[in-house]
C-alpha cells in the first residue's frame, strides 16, 4: 500500500493526475455531450499515439505507416459490421488482427531499411492503400466511403456516450500500462539503446531486428484498434482515415506530447483534439493558430510537454534519485575451462572490397584462455578481420568456426549468441543511461522471459532486477563498483573503455574482440586494464585485441599476429613477432612515414 | 474577411446577451439559432466559403429575426463535422443547421441530427444523403440525379453528341456524379467511349487528353472540381482538342472561369442549379450586387442555394416555427419561391429539382443560361 | 509518335518544376541532414506571390522571377531561423514537426490573405502555342523548361565555381571536418534554406500559369521532391534533379498506359521496388555511412 502511495507521489504522476482530474471536472458538467465526444476522440488518438510510441518512441523507427494501420482497422471494422453484421466483440479483434497481419507481411522487406528509406517505404505503403480505398469503389464505397456503421456493442451492451467513452479510456489504460511496463523493463532499456546507438546495441548483443519487429506489430495492432473505435464512434468511414493528415497528427501527438511515454501520448492527444476546438472562434484562421501553437510547442518544449514538466519538477524539487537500493551482487556466468577445443578457428579467409584485397588467405586459431594480439599498419585488414569474426562482414572464401560450429555467413546476432562479444574502436555507450544499466542491458540475451513475461510482470520486473544485480558484480570486478549510478557519459575515457569491456563480459562470452581498448588511456589506466584482462584470462576467456599501442599489446598478449595488406606476415609470441623482419618492413615500409618503434621493443 | 469575422462575433455576443436577459424567450416567434458548419479549410474551402457567405447574407436580409449563429470550420474529415455538431449542441439543439456540403461529412451527421432533432440545410450534391430515409436532411442544390440528367440530356439532345468521353474526379463529388452520368447516358442511348478518373492533385493532363483523343469521342463531359476543371480546359485548348465540353457544376463557379482566358472558354458549357452572375431578374442582380459588396468576391450557385435554403428556414421561423421539429415539418411540406427556383421537398429532402445549362461564348467569363430544365426528374 | 512527343514535352515542363523543388530540398538536406517538410508550401507561397504581383507589373511572368525568388528566399531564411536553428541539436523528428508546423502556417496564411480561390499567374513569356505537324507546342511549356534549365545551370555554377558552393559541398560531405576547418556552418545552413526557398518560389511561379495553384497544393510538391531525392540517391544534388524528371515522366507514361489513378499507386509501388532492390537509390548514396 505504501509502495503504491510512493509510486504515485514519484515523478510527475501527481501533477499529471491533478491536471487530468481538473480537466475532466472542468469539461464534463459544463457541456456533457460535447465533452464526451471530444474526450472519446482524445482517447482514440491517445490509443493511436500509444501504439506509435512503440515503433517510433521505443524502437526509434520513423514509420509513416501508422495512419495506414489506423485506416485498415477502420475499414475492416466498417466492412465487418456492414457485410456480416458483426458486433464490437468481433470487429475490434478483427481490426487488430488485420492490422497486425498486414504489418507482419510488410515488415520483412521494410524493416531492414534504414531511417529515411524506411520512412519513405512506409509512406509508400500508406499511399498505395489510400489509392486502393479510393479506387475499389465496390468494396470500400470509394471516396463516398461507407456509412451507417453502428456504435460499439460488446456482449449485447451498447456502448454509447458515457459508456463508450469509458470503454475507450479503459483500452487506453490497458495499452498505456503495457507501454509503461515495457518501458520500465529490461526490454525498455534495450529499446533505449537500440534507438540511441545501433553500435552500442550490437555490442550489447541486443536482438535489435526482433525488437523492432515486435514494436512494429504492437504499433499496428493498437492503430487498428483505434481505427475500429473511430469508425464505431463516427459511424462512417471514408478515405480520410488513410490520409497523411492522420499521420501528421500521430507525429505531433508523440513528439509534442513526449516521446516513448504513455503520458506523452495522452497529453499530445489532448493537444491535437482540443487545440483546434479552442480556436473555433477564429474560423478560417484556426489552422494558422494551430500551426503557430505547434511551432511554439516544439521550440519551447523540445522534450515534449511531459519532458518539460519533468525538467521543471527537477528544477524545483531536485532531480529524482535512483530510488532503488543498490542491487545485491550476483555473479553471472559459468566456468569456461570445461573444454579445450579452440574458441576461434579461421580457415583460409579471404575478402575483397571492390577489387581491393582486405583479407587474403588468413588462417588463425585462438584457444581458450589466450590473449591474442593483432597488429599491422593502417588498412592492413585488422578491422575487417574483426568484422568477419563477428559476422558483420561475410568472407568471400574460407570458414569461420566458433567453438566448433561453422558460423560463416551467419548474422551478427547469431554469432553473438554463440558467445562472441566485441567492443568498437570508438566508444559506443548510451551516455544518458547509468553505468549500471549500460551493463545490465547486455544480460538480455541470457535471462529468460520475453515480451509477454515483461507485460505480465506488473510492478517492477524481476528480470531487470536480476540483470542489475549481475551487472554490479561484473562492474565490481573491473573496478567500476563505485560508479554504478553515474551516467556513462560522465565517466573519464579510461573508465568508459572498462565499461565497454564490462558490457561485453555481461554477455557471458567465450571470446571477446577488443578494438583499440587502450586508445586514449593514461599509463596507469593502461596498466590497470591489462591487469584486469589477465584476470579474465585465468577464467578461460579468449581475447583478440587490436591495438596501435604496441607497447601495451606486446606486454599483454600471449601470441601476436601481424597483418599486412590482408595477409598474415608473422605469427608467434610477442618476442618473435617483434623481431620478425616482415613486421618491421610492414611498419617502416613505403607509405608508413609515421612509424614509431614499438616502445616495448627497446 | 475581418469585417464578417467581427460581425459574427458581434452577432454572437448580442445574441448571447439577449438570451441571457431572457429576451429571446419573450420574442420566441422571431428568434432562431442557426449555426453554420462548413469546410473553410482544406480542398473544399472555396465551396465552404460560398456556403457560409450565402447563409450570412440570408441572416442579414432578415433583420427582424434575432439569429444566434456561430460559424464552425469542419475541415474535410467526418470527424471534424461530428465534433463541430457536438460543439453546437452544447447550448441546446439549434432551430436548424447549415450543414457542410461534403457528402461524407453529411453522412456522419445524419444520425446525430435525427437524434437531436435538428433539420440540416445543405447544398451537398452527393446522392446518398437523401437516400437513407432520414427525414431531417434538406438539400437546396439539385442533387446529382437532377443535374447529371440535365447535363446528359443537353449533351445528347441539344448538342446531338453520342460518343462521350467522361473525365471525373476520384473524390466523392466525382464518383457520385460518374454513377449518375453513366446511368443517364445509358438511358439516352449515348455511348461512353472513354472514361478516366483523376485525383485532384493531377497536374499534367496530357496523358488523359491524348488518350481520349485516340478514342475519337465527339464530346467531352467533365465531373471535376473547380481547379482541375480549369486545368483540363486550359490544357485541352493548348492541345487544340477542339471538342465541345459539357462540364459539371464546378465550372459555373466564377473562381473557375477566372483562371482561364475567355478564348479558352469558347465551346464550354456546364450544368448548375443556377448562375447568379448571369443575372436574369432585377432581384437576382440586386442580390449579386449585395453579395459582391459584402464579401468582395463573386457569388456562385452554392451560395445562392444556401441563401435560399436559409431564407426558407427563416420564413418558417417568422411563421411561428420555434423548434427544429416545426421547422422540419414546414420544410418538408411547404413550397418556397427562392431566387434560383421554386423549392419543395420530394418527400426525401430533395428541395431543388431544376437545373440550368450555361455556356460561355468565348468573349468574356460570364456564362449565359442556354437551357433551363424544370423539374428534371418528373418531366424527363 | 506525336502523342509520345506531346507527353514528353508536357511531363518535362511539370518535371522541371519538380526538379527545382527537389534541388532546394536536397540542398537543405545536405546542409542540415534534416527533411524540410515546408518545401512544398514554399512553392505555394512563391506561386501566390507571383499571382499577387502579376496585376501590378505589366510584364511577362519571367520578369517577376527575381522578385518572387527574393521573396521566398526571405521566407526560407525565416524558416531556418524559426524552425531549424533553434532545434539544431535536437533529434531530426523535432525538425520534422517544426517544418510541418511552419508549412501549416504558410499554407493558412496564404489562405487567409488570398482567399480559397485557386489562382493563376501570367505566362512566363507568352501564352498560346505553335503547331509542329500534329503536335501543339505551348510557349509556356517551353519557357518553363528553359527557365528551369537556366536556374539549374546557375545552381551548378554556384555550387561548382564559387567558394560558397565549395563550402556547401564540403559541409555536406563531412559537417564535422567542415566545422573544424573554420567554415561558418550556421551561415551556410541559412544560405541553404534561402536557396531552397528561392528555387521553390521559382517553381511556384513556373507552375502557376499552366497548372494553377491552390493554398493546399504544397504537400504534393513536397512528396514528389522527397521521392525524387530518394530515387536519385540520398544527398546527390544532380540525382535529385534527375529523379524529379524521372518521376514526372513515369507519372505521365504510366497514366497514359494504365490510367491516372493506377499511376498514383504505381509510383509508390515502383518506389517500394526501388527501395527494396536498391536500398540506396538508383544512383547510390552520396555519402557512405560511417561506423
Amino acid at each position: 500500500m505504501t509502495r503504491l502511495v510512493f509510486w504515485f507521489a514519484d515523478g510527475i504522476r501527481l501533477p499529471l493526475i491533478f491536471a487530468a482530474g481538473a480537466l475532466i471536472a472542468f469539461m464534463l458538467p459544463l457541456e456533457a455531450p460535447y465533452a464526451i465526444r471530444l474526450l472519446t476522440q482524445v482517447a482514440i488518438y491517445a490509443l493511436l499515439g500509444i501504439g506509435y510510441q512503440f515503433i517510433f518512441g521505443l524502437a526509434g523507427a520513423f514509420s509513416l505507416a501508422q495512419g495506414a494501420f489506423f485506416g485498415i482497422g477502420a475499414y475492416v471494422a466498417a466492412l465487418a459490421t456492414l457485410q456480416w453484421d458483426w458486433t464490437g466483440s468481433l470487429t475490434l479483434p478483427a481490426a487488430i488482427l488485420a492490422a497486425v497481419l498486414f504489418a507482419a507481411v510488410v515488415a520483412a522487406p521494410v524493416l531492414r531499411l534504414s531511417t529515411h528509406y524506411f520512412a519513405l517505404a512506409t509512406l509508400g505503403i500508406a499511399q498505395v492503400l489510400l489509392v486502393l480505398a479510393i479506387g475499389c469503389v465496390d468494396l470500400t464505397g470509394g471516396s463516398n466511403g461507407l456509412a451507417g456503421i453502428r456504435t460499439l456493442m460488446v456482449a449485447g451492451i451498447e456502448l454509447d456516450g458515457w459508456t463508450g467513452m469509458a470503454t475507450v479510456w479503459a483500452l487506453v489504460g490497458l495499452a498505456g500500462l503495457a507501454l509503461y511496463q515495457v518501458r520500465g523493463s529490461l526490454l525498455g532499456l534495450a529499446f533505449d539503446v537500440v534507438r540511441t546507438d545501433p553500435y552500442a546495441a550490437i555490442a550489447a548483443g541486443i536482438p535489435a531486428a526482433r525488437l523492432r519487429f515486435w514494436a512494429f506489430l504492437a504499433s499496428a495492432g493498437l492503430a487498428g484498434l483505434a481505427g475500429a473505435l473511430q469508425v464505431h464512434s463516427i459511424g462512417v468511414v471514408s478515405p480520410e482515415v488513410l490520409d497523411f493528415d492522420i499521420m501528421v497528427r500521430c507525429l505531433v501527438i508523440c513528439v509534442v506530447g513526449g516521446i516513448a511515454r504513455t503520458s506523452g501520448a495522452i497529453a499530445g492527444a489532448f493537444l491535437v483534439v482540443l487545440a483546434p476546438e479552442l480556436f473555433h472562434a477564429l474560423e478560417g484562421y484556426r489552422l494558422l493558430a494551430f500551426g503557430a501553437l505547434l511551432l511554439a510547442a516544439i521550440l519551447f518544449f523540445p522534450e515534449g510537454i511531459i519532458g518539460t514538466m519533468e525538467a521543471l519538477r527537477a528544477r524545483w524539487f531536485g532531480r529524482r534519485r535512483f530510488t532503488q537500493k543498490l542491487p545485491t551482487l550476483r555473479a553471472p556466468g559459468r566456468s569456461l575451462l570445461a573444454t579445450t577445443r579452440p574458441v576461434l578457428n579461421l580457415e583460409r579467409v579471404s575478402k575483397n572490397f571492390g577489387g581491393v584485397v582486405a583479407l587474403e588467405n588468413v588462417t588463425l586459431k585462438v584457444p581458450r584462455g589466450e590473449i591474442f594480439g593483432l597488429i599491422g599498419p593502417n588498412g592492413s585488414g585488422k578491422s575487417t578481420l574483426v568484422n568477419v569474426v563477428t559476422g558483420l562482414v561475410v568472407p568471400d572464401e574460407g570458414r569461420v568456426i566458433v567453438s566448433g560450429e561453422d558460423m560463416t555467413g551467419r548474422a551478427p546476432a547469431k554469432v553473438a549468441a554463440r558467445g562472441v562479444a566485441r567492443t568498437f574502436q570508438t566508444v559506443h555507450l548510451h551516455p544518458a543511461l547509468s553505468v549500471l544499466d549500460n551493463v545490465a542491458v547486455a544480460r538480455i540475451g541470457d535471462l529468460p522471459g520475453g515480451l509477454f513475461g515483461t507485460l505480465l510482470a506488473i510492478g517492477s520486473e524481476r528480470r531487470l532486477r536480476r540483470a542489475r544485480s549481475e551487472a554490479v558484480a561484473i562492474l565490481d570486478a573491473l573496478g567500476l563498483g563505485g560508479e554504478v549510478l553515474r551516467t556513462a557519459g560522465s565517466l573519464p575515457p579510461g573508465a568508459q573503455r572498462r565499461l565497454e569491456l564490462a558490457r561485453a563480459l555481461a554477455r557471458n562470452p567465450e571470446m571477446v574482440l577488443l578494438d583499440e581498448p587502450a586508445a586514449g588511456l593514461s599509463e596507469p589506466e593502461q596498466t590497470y586494464l591489462a591487469e584486469r584482462l589477465r584476470v579474465l584470462k585465468t577464467r578461460g576467456l579468449a581475447m583478440i585485441i587490436v591495438d596501435h599501442n604496441l607497447g601495451f599489446l606486446l606486454r599483454l598478449a600471449d601470441r601476436v599476429a601481424c597483418l599486412d595488406q590482408g595477409r598474415v606476415v608473422a605469427i608467434g609470441t610477442p618476442d618473435q613477432v617483434r623481431r620478425d623482419p616482415a613486421v618491421i618492413a610492414a611498419y617502416i615500409g613505403p607509405g608508413n612515414p609515421a612509424y614509431r618503434p614499438p616502445e616495448g621493443a627497446r | 474577411m475581418h469585417t464578417f469575422l467581427f460581425r459574427t462575433i458581434l452577432a454572437a455576443m448580442l445574441a448571447l446577451a439577449a438570451s441571457a436577459g431572457g429576451i429571446a424567450a419573450a420574442r420566441a416567434e422571431s428568434a432562431a439559432t442557426i449555426p453554420v458548419l462548413a469546410p473553410l479549410t482544406g480542398f473544399l474551402a472555396l465551396e465552404g466559403a460560398s456556403q457560409r457567405n450565402g447563409a450570412l447574407l440570408a441572416f442579414h436580409h432578415h433583420p427582424s429575426i434575432v439569429i444566434r449563429s456561430e460559424t464552425v470550420d469542419t475541415g474535410t474529415s467526418p470527424e471534424g463535422a461530428v465534433n463541430a455538431f457536438a460543439r453546437i449542441l452544447r447550448t441546446g439543439p439549434p432551430t436548424a443547421l447549415v450543414a457542410p456540403m461534403l457528402g461524407t461529412q453529411m453522412l456522419a451527421l445524419l444520425p446525430a441530427a435525427a437524434e437531436a432533432g435538428v433539420p440540416l440545410v445543405t447544398v451537398s450534391g452527393t446522392a446518398e444523403i437523401t437516400e437513407r430515409g432520414n427525414p431531417w436532411v434538406f438539400r437546396f442544390f439539385p442533387g446529382d440525379a437532377v443535374v447529371k440528367t440535365a447535363q446528359a440530356r443537353y449533351t445528347v439532345e441539344e448538342l446531338g453528341r453520342r460518343r462521350v468521353a467522361l473525365v471525373h474526379q476520384t473524390t466523392a463529388y466525382g464518383q457520385s456524379g460518374r454513377r449518375h452520368l453513366l446511368a443517364a447516358f445509358a438511358g439516352l442511348g449515348a455511348e461512353v467511349v472513354f472514361e478516366e478518373a483523376l485525383a485532384p492533385a493531377v497536374r499534367d493532363m496530357a496523358p488523359v487528353l491524348t488518350k481520349l483523343r485516340a478514342a475519337r469521342p465527339d464530346v467531352l463531359v467533365l465531373q471535376l472540381h473547380a481547379e482541375p476543371t480549369a486545368r483540363l480546359i486550359r490544357q485541352a485548348a493548348a492541345l487544340g482538342l477542339g471538342l465541345p465540353i459539357v462540364a459539371g457544376s464546378a465550372m459555373h463557379q466564377p473562381a473557375t472561369a477566372a483562371l482561364l482566358e475567355p478564348a479558352e472558354l469558347s465551346g464550354v458549357c456546364a450544368e448548375s442549379g443556377a448562375s447568379p452572375i448571369s443575372g436574369g431578374s432585377p432581384a437576382m442582380d440586386r442580390w449579386v450586387a449585395d453579395y459582391r459588396a459584402r464579401f468582395r468576391t463573386e457569388p456562385d450557385a452554392f451560395a445562392l442555394a444556401q441563401y435560399d435554403g436559409v431564407s426558407m428556414v427563416l420564413r418558417a421561423v417568422r411563421a411561428g416555427a420555434a423548434s427544429g421539429a416545426e421547422v422540419r415539418r414546414r420544410l418538408a411540406s411547404e413550397v418556397y419561391e427562392g431566387l434560383a427556383m421554386a423549392y419543395r421537398s420530394d418527400g426525401r429532402g430533395n428541395m431543388a429539382h431544376d437545373a440550368v445549362i450555361l455556356c460561355y461564348d468565348g468573349r468574356d467569363r460570364t456564362p449565359r443560361v442556354v437551357r433551363r430544365y424544370v423539374d428534371v426528374l418528373k418531366n424527363g | 509518335m506525336t502523342d509520345l512527343l506531346q507527353l514528353i514535352l508536357s511531363a518535362l515542363s511539370l518535371g522541371s518544376t519538380y526538379a527545382l523543388v527537389a534541388l532546394g530540398f536536397v540542398l537543405v538536406l545536405n546542409a542540415t541532414n534534416a527533411v524540410n517538410f515546408a518545401q512544398g508550401e514554399m512553392v505555394v507561397a512563391g506561386g501566390f506571390l507571383a499571382v499577387a504581383l502579376s496585376p501590378l507589373i505589366d510584364l511577362p511572368g519571367v520578369a517577376l522571377l527575381p522578385l518572387v525568388m527574393l521573396g521566398t528566399a526571405a521566407l526560407g531564411l525565416l524558416l531556418s531561423l524559426a524552425a531549424y536553428l533553434p532545434l539544431r541539436t535536437r533529434p531530426p523528428t523535432a525538425v520534422f514537426i517544426s517544418t510541418i508546423a511552419f508549412g501549416i502556417i504558410v499554407q493558412n496564411a496564404v489562405l487567409a490573405l488570398s482567399g480559397p480561390e485557386p489562382a493563376t499567374a501570367s505566362a512566363l513569356v507568352a501564352a498560346g502555342s505553335t503547331r509542329l505537324g500534329e503536335m501543339a507546342i505551348g510557349w509556356q511549356s517551353l519557357s518553363m523548361i528553359a527557365t528551369a534549365a537556366v536556374l539549374v545551370a546557375l545552381m551548378h555554377l554556384l555550387l561548382e565555381r564559387t567558394q560558397l558552393g565549395r563550402r556547401l559541398r564540403a559541409s555536406a560531405q563531412d559537417p564535422e571536418i567542415a566545422r573544424a576547418s573554420g567554415i561558418p556552418v550556421v551561415r551556410l545552413i541559412v544560405v541553404a534554406f534561402a536557396l531552397a526557398g528561392a528555387l521553390a518560389g521559382a517553381a511556384g511561379l513556373l507552375v502557376a500559369n499552366q497548372f494553377f495553384l491552390s493554398p493546399a497544393d504544397g504537400a504534393n510538391y513536397m512528396l514528389k521532391a522527397y521521392i525524387a531525392v530518394v530515387i536519385g540517391g540520398w544527398g546527390r544534388v544532380w540525382g535529385a534533379v534527375l529523379g524529379a524528371l524521372l518521376i514526372a515522366l513515369f507519372e505521365s507514361f504510366v497514366a497514359s498506359l494504365a490510367g491516372h489513378l493506377a499511376a498514383d499507386a504505381l509510383l509508390y509501388v515502383a518506389l517500394l521496388a526501388v527501395l527494396l532492390l536498391r536500398p540506396t537509390g538508383i544512383l547510390g548514396e552520396a555519402v557512405g555511412r560511417r561506423a
